[in-house]
């Protein structure tokens, strides 16, 4: 277990909000970051490129003066999350505005450049790098993150298809950074497990998606809180990535989610003016499996609340739990 | 509100079962693994040791992989527990062979588990059902089952594909009863993590595979210890349905992973590479199954080892939660 000192005793509960495209905003993150978990928001979202660091300033102003208020509230680090591909064209662009404010955490999506670590590494900026295989978790190990994110089956968006349990047991073993679990966490009592098991702290996307601070429409925040994990369809037709979006947002896009056309490597485009700014991305709507637990959109301080709530009953009921009764086998 | 369902099943389970138990676990029953060495082992080491009737090639077999277990557990081991595919053909007589044995409990699987629930009730035997979405954990409750058990993303053979951590979650918040997480748990620390989301049980099914007593042969064992959780292939190109295979013994079949048909259909699979298949490769013997918990696969070692080791992982996470725990309530 190795939690970055940048987040000690400045979390509520082991949380990070994902990044989350088009929805995660300046008002998400601050919200998040006052409520004691970490905010995120992908660089992509700020267009053009000088509004990054008009972003940056405004997050640093407002929460720097909450803490100064409330100095006996924890408020969370906030991170900016980088999507590392080749026709990303803003990604150094975007990582020089970091370096100028030192963002706190840089989030690494798809193909890490060493560049990027070692810039983030000069004003001691924490690296966490978002995986779904093993060899990926490996790669950015040697390349020095502080963190990995394990991005297993049931994450919204852009997830992988492994079970949590396998892949989270097997890099603890050689992992000795920061772990963060990915995928279908949505109340405190996965939190609670994923600590358990070893991880560090719970990666949350689709649950802040339905709050009141989220720049998403209220159409897709409704949708959150009336479907469940079956209305969930994994595909990479939309980005050319393997993601999870809802089903009912795919029809109303035109496209049958029981037929939808297998896409490939070659259509990720993640430019300035490349397809994540089609009509598409507006309407499509990500969410991971953990969607059936959502039944409102209040706002993100009550949401944490809860969850804090529930990761202390998690571990309470521990307390009372019978003990197996049989003694331990002779092996 | 509808009524809870479930608590009667949950109390009679905490009575009679979780006693005898020394780590909340149930080796999986696997095809062309599970036999009588693997079963007894399992559930003398403390772990409830299952088995699919299919790996009985008769009637007459069955009966006697059922004496030869039965005689071999006392009253304080661990439960065995035969696996019923509800799809076979000899489903009625096998239902009646558990009957006349007097087992504890069975597990349900490929279909669902209706017809065999009342006969099994009226015997006083348990059905755990398994179940791979809400829909079919509803309806597995609706027709009495005592147990669901979730097959979630990773499980080895025919799997599920939704995340263990809100399929759990969700079914807990409608079912009071034993519920089992499948997929993906390799170690104590990922069975204590499951009770932390609402599970009684976990299903452990690859490492036993490569233990002693496995009827799998030596060649599938060595696989495992060297393959990791990279070399899984979700596929339907075998069976029809989304099936966990090891690439390594794909290529050693001659087929190629990358190129194999997304669109399988149960009857062309079972003309390919069933019984009598066309193909030259023949599933399950050819080709190797496991689960994303490979990764865990260190050695080949006896049940008993396995199970001693995955006990003290289980009561150190445990232990370490209480710690923390009377920390934070401090």
């Amino acid at each position: 277990m190795s939690l970055p000192s940048i987040f000690a005793n400045r979390l509520s509960v082991p949380v990070m909000g994902s990044p989350l495209f088009l929805v995660s905003g300046p008002e998400l993150v601050i919200a998040q970051c006052k409520a004691g978990i970490v905010g995120s928001f992908p660089a992509l979202n700020a267009r053009p490129v000088a509004v990054l660091g008009e972003w940056l300033t405004r997050i640093e102003n407002e929460l720097g003066e909450y803490a100064a208020k409330n100095p006996h509230l924890p408020v969370a680090p906030y991170a900016v999350n980088q999507i590392c591909h080749p026709s990303n064209d803003r990604l150094h662009a975007d990582m020089d505005v970091c370096v100028q404010h030192k963002v706190p955490a840089i989030i690494t999506s798809l193909q890490l450049p060493q560049s990027i670590v070692d810039a983030a590494h000069s004003y001691g900026g924490k690296v966490f790098h978002d995986v779904t295989t093993i060899r990926h978790a490996r790669k950015a190990a040697e390349m020095g993150v502080d963190g990995l994110i394990l991005v297993c089956a049931g994450a919204g968006g852009h997830a992988g298809t492994v079970s949590p349990f396998a892949l989270l047991r097997e890099v603890r073993q050689w992992f000795d950074g920061t772990i963060l679990l990915s995928g279908s966490i949505a109340d405190g009592y996965g939190i609670a497990a994923a600590q358990m098991m070893g991880a560090d702290m719970a990666y949350m996307g689709t649950r802040f998606i339905a709050t009141q601070e989220a720049n998403a429409a209220e159409g897709y925040k409704q949708a959150l809180i009336d479907y469940a994990a079956n209305d969930i369809v994994y595909t990479n037709l939309i980005t050319g990535v393997h993601g999870n979006y809802l089903a009912p947002s795919l029809v109303t896009a035109g496209l049958d989610p029981a037929n939808l056309p297998v896409s490939d490597k070659s259509k990720m485009n993640f430019g300035s003016g490349g397809n994540t700014k089609a009509k598409a991305w507006k309407d499509i709507w990500g969410a991971g499996q953990g969607l059936g637990s959502i039944k409102d959109a209040p706002a993100v301080a009550t949401v944490v609340a809860r969850l804090r709530d529930e990761y202390d009953q998690a571990i309470a009921d521990f307390g009372g739990r019978q003990v197996v009764a049989k003694p331990a086998v002779a092996a | 509100m509808a009524e809870r369902l479930g608590k009667e099943a949950a109390a009679r389970f905490a009575e009679r079962i979780r006693p005898r138990l020394s780590v909340p676990l149930i080796a999986a029953p696997m095809f062309r693994v599970s036999g009588p060495d693997l079963v007894i082992a399992a559930s003398k080491a403390g772990v409830i040791g299952a088995f699919p009737t299919a790996n009985c090639r008769s009637d007459a077999e069955f009966a006697e992989w059922l004496t030869r277990i039965a005689g071999a557990l006392g009253p304080d081991d661990a439960p065995f527990c035969p696996n019923l595919i509800i799809r076979r053909e000899t489903l009625q007589q096998d239902v009646a062979a558990v009957i006349r044995q007097g087992c504890e409990m069975v597990i349900t699987s490929v279909g669902p588990p209706d017809v065999v629930v009342p006969p099994l009730h009226e015997a006083g035997i348990m059905v755990f059902a398994d179940v791979a979405s809400i829909r079919h954990a509803k309806k597995a409750i609706a027709a009495g089952v005592d147990g669901l058990i979730l097959l979630t993303a990773g499980a080895g053979g025919q799997t599920g594909w939704v995340n263990g951590f809100s399929f759990a979650r969700a079914v807990r918040s409608f079912w009071d009863g034993p519920m089992v997480l499948a997929g993906g748990v390799s170690d104590g620390e990922a069975v204590f993590a499951a009770e932390v989301l609402g599970c009684d049980l976990s299903y452990m099914g690859t490492k036993f595979i490569a233990t002693e007593e496995s009827m799998a042969e030596p060649d599938y064992k060595a696989m495992l210890v060297s393959s990791e959780l990279d070399d899984i292939l979700l596929s339907r190109a075998f069976t029809g349905l989304e099936t966990n295979t090891l690439i390594p013994s794909i290529l050693a079949a001659g087929l190629d992973p990358k190129d194999l048909p997304t669109d399988m259909t149960k009857e062309r699979a079972d003309a390919l590479y069933g019984r009598n298949g066309t193909s030259g490769v023949k599933r399950w013997r050819d080709t190797w199954s496991a689960g994303h918990s490979v990764s865990g696969v260190h050695a080949i070692e006896p049940v008993a080892t396995l199970v001693a080791r995955t006990r003290d992982q289980y009561h150190a996470a445990r232990e370490a939660t209480l710690r923390r725990l009377t920390q934070t309530s401090g």
